[in-house]
This record gives structure tokens, sequence and C-alpha cells, in this order.
């Protein structure tokens, strides 16, 4: 009885021993997880390396033309991450244009990107031009109708 | 006396050696690079080019062929965004050139990752297997409101991983640093892993490095790029 008690103990002890401390397990890296998630993206890295030069609009049209065995939705997630980021969500022009130089403000200090403040601005001129034109056009209906 | 003489040198040697070793100064590196991310939310990127860091000028500056071709340069607290030579962007960044991978693997400071010449002190370190871990926390009663606790594991004297969690204890990232080549001296990882944890997922990055050069001659319109106004 000693014995396979001292022997469940060792065993016991041995298995303590070589059991992974739970600082060492963070460092566990599932690699098959990690390819898994970017394989389409490994083939898209293949393709830029094999035409050098290439753009990613031009991929994107070559994949659309069938040209490239890449997935499409891929390519179309992949290009969502470089699209615009206003404010909101609402398209910068329409801070510009609904707001005026107060949505450019909120835009330039929100987005920081000058690329949306600038659309914003096109915004406030857009409506700036609309103001001007319906202005312009009340004093022509104006005159029109009654003539001095 | 030639023997005194040729003691005399042999003792200098050894004398000197350590300063000799320690006195291989790396200033600038050079790398072709690929960055791979997989957001939590099914979106992916890719960018890819070649990216200069020089110690002097403390730039990082990203020379982008795709996906479309850009400069990027971070410089202080600053990134600014450039397309043939014209300033599109300009925000302000959280990764100061000085604290970056890149800064770190120069001054030899990427087996710690700069910790220890930073307000964190070590609080514990065991070995499991051939990894040492280590446990490092913020040393400054401001800095501990606003920062958590660092766990770095070493193999081999190398920086193998880096967990940093949030001030409540949550685990933020895990980054992973393998494939470690040796550049004229340099010791450089060509393949580093980043696991972000977030509400709605994990995002993954998996950035690769080739043709590493340490300390290349010219290109100074690179390493030391001007930035237009």
């Amino acid at each position: 009885m000693k014995n396979v008690l001292f022997l469940f103990l060792s065993f016991l002890l041995v298995s303590f021993t070589h059991a992974e401390s739970p600082r060492a397990a963070l460092f566990d890296l599932n690699e098959a997880q990690i390819d898994a998630q970017i394989s389409d993206l490994n083939e898209l890295e293949s393709y830029v390396i094999s035409n050098q030069g290439v753009t990613l609009n031009e991929v994107m049209d070559f994949a659309r033309e069938g040209e490239l065995n890449l997935s499409v939705n891929m390519l179309d997630n992949f290009a969502a991450i470089l699209a615009d980021h206003p404010v909101a969500g609402i398209p910068s022009f329409l801070w510009g244009c609904v707001l005026g130089p107060v949505g450019i403000a909120i835009v330039h200090f929100d987005a920081e990107d000058k690329e949306q403040t600038r659309k914003a601005i096109w915004g406030c001129v857009a409506l700036g031009g609309v103001y001007a034109l319906l202005v312009a056009a009340s004093y022509i209906f104006a005159f029109s109708a009654y003539p001095f | 006396m030639k023997q005194k003489i040729a003691s005399t040198l042999v003792v200098m040697f050894f004398l000197l050696l350590p300063g000799i070793i320690s006195g291989q100064q790396f200033y600038r590196l050079k790398a072709d690079f690929s960055i791979k991310e997989k957001l939590a939310d099914g979106s992916s990127q890719l960018i890819m080019g070649k990216v200069y860091y020089d110690k002097v000028s403390e730039k990082i500056v990203y020379d982008i062929t795709f996906p479309e071709p850009e400069i990027w340069v971070l410089k202080d607290t600053s990134f600014f965004r450039m397309k043939e030579r014209q300033l599109l962007d300009r925000k302000r960044s959280f990764l100061i050139p000085e604290s970056s991978f890149f800064h770190f693997t120069l001054t030899g400071q990427l087996s710690d990752f700069g910790l220890k010449d930073s307000p964190y002190k070590i609080e514990q370190v065991e070995k499991d297997g051939e990894m040492v871990i280590s446990t490092w926390e913020p040393d400054d009663t401001k800095l501990k409101e606003a920062m958590g606790k660092v766990i770095i594991s070493n193999i081999d004297k190398k920086l193998n991983g880096i967990v940093f969690y949030n001030t409540e204890g949550k685990m933020l990232s895990k980054q992973f640093y393998q494939d470690y080549i040796n550049v004229s001296g340099c010791e450089f990882p060509t393949e580093i892993i980043q696991i972000t944890y977030q509400e709605t997922g994990q995002n993954y990055q998996v950035t690769t490095y080739k043709n590493v050069v340490i300390n290349q001659n010219g290109k100074e319109d690179l390493y030391n790029i001007s930035i237009p106004n």
C-alpha cells in the first residue's frame, strides 16, 4: 500500500514539475490560427511581390475582371479600411454644406485629416454658392415681377 | 623584452575587449517590410515597402509601395503622410521613434523592450524551461493610474514575447518576436506577431522584415527626410 502511495505521489510530483506555469502559458502561440487568419493576405502579398509596382486599385480591377485568383470580397473588405472615416459616419461634404464654418471646425478637430477638412470646405463653398444663387434668383424674380 | 611586450599587448587586448565589443555602434537600419492585418470586423490590410530608421534624425520613414505609393514619417509625436514629396496629412502619433522596436534593436535594449531605462521596475522573475519570464510594474504613482503591468519572456537572452495589460489587469495585447537574424552583429527579429484584444474580438497583425541592412551609407534623403510645411 505504501509503495502504491509512494508511486502515486512521485507521479503527481513529476506532473507538477512538468506543468507549464500560468505565465509561461501566456506565450503559447497558435501559429496555425494566425496563418488561417492571414492566408488570403499571404496570397495577395505573393502577387504584389511578383508584380512590383502594382497598386491596390489595379489589383481590384484585375480581380473583378477574373484575371486574378483572389477573393473580390476580401479585396472589398480590404478597401473598406482605406476608405474615408468621416465624423460620426456623416460625409464631410455634408458637414460643411449643412453647418458651414461650424461643420468645417467639427471635421477639422475631430477627424484630424486634411482631406476630410478639404471636403467640408467644399461643402461650405457649395452652400455659399447655393445661397448666392437663391439670392440672385430672388432679386431677378423681384425685378421681373415688379419692374420699376 | 619581446616576450614582455607581447604579453603586455595580450593583457591589454583582453582588458580592452569588452570596450571593443560594446563599442560597436548601430545607428541606422533599413529593411523591406510587409504588414498583414486582419481585424475583428473582418476587414484586412496589407502594407508593403521599405522602412528606414536613423537614431540621430529620430525619424521612422516608411517608403510604401502598396497599396499606394506614399511616404509615412514618424517624428516625435507626429505622423506625416506624403505623396510625391507633398504633405497630405499630419496627425498625432502615440508611437515615438525613440521608444520604437527599431530604436531598441539598434541600442541593444530590445531584450527588455527598453523597460530597464523607463519608469517601470522589475517585480518578479521566473524560469520555465528555456524561457525567462519577467513581470514589470510602473514604479510611479501617476504612471500606475495610466499604465498596467508588462510581462516579458526571453529565450536565449532575446525578446520572445511581451504582454501588455491595462490598469485593471485586463490583457490588451501580445507581441511575439521570432526568426532572429544577425546582421553585422545586430540581432534582428524578422517576424513580429501582434494580437490585440478588443471587446469585439481579436485583431491579428503579422509584420515581416527582409533584406535588413545595418549602418547603410547614403540615402540621406530618406533617413533624414525633410517634411514640407
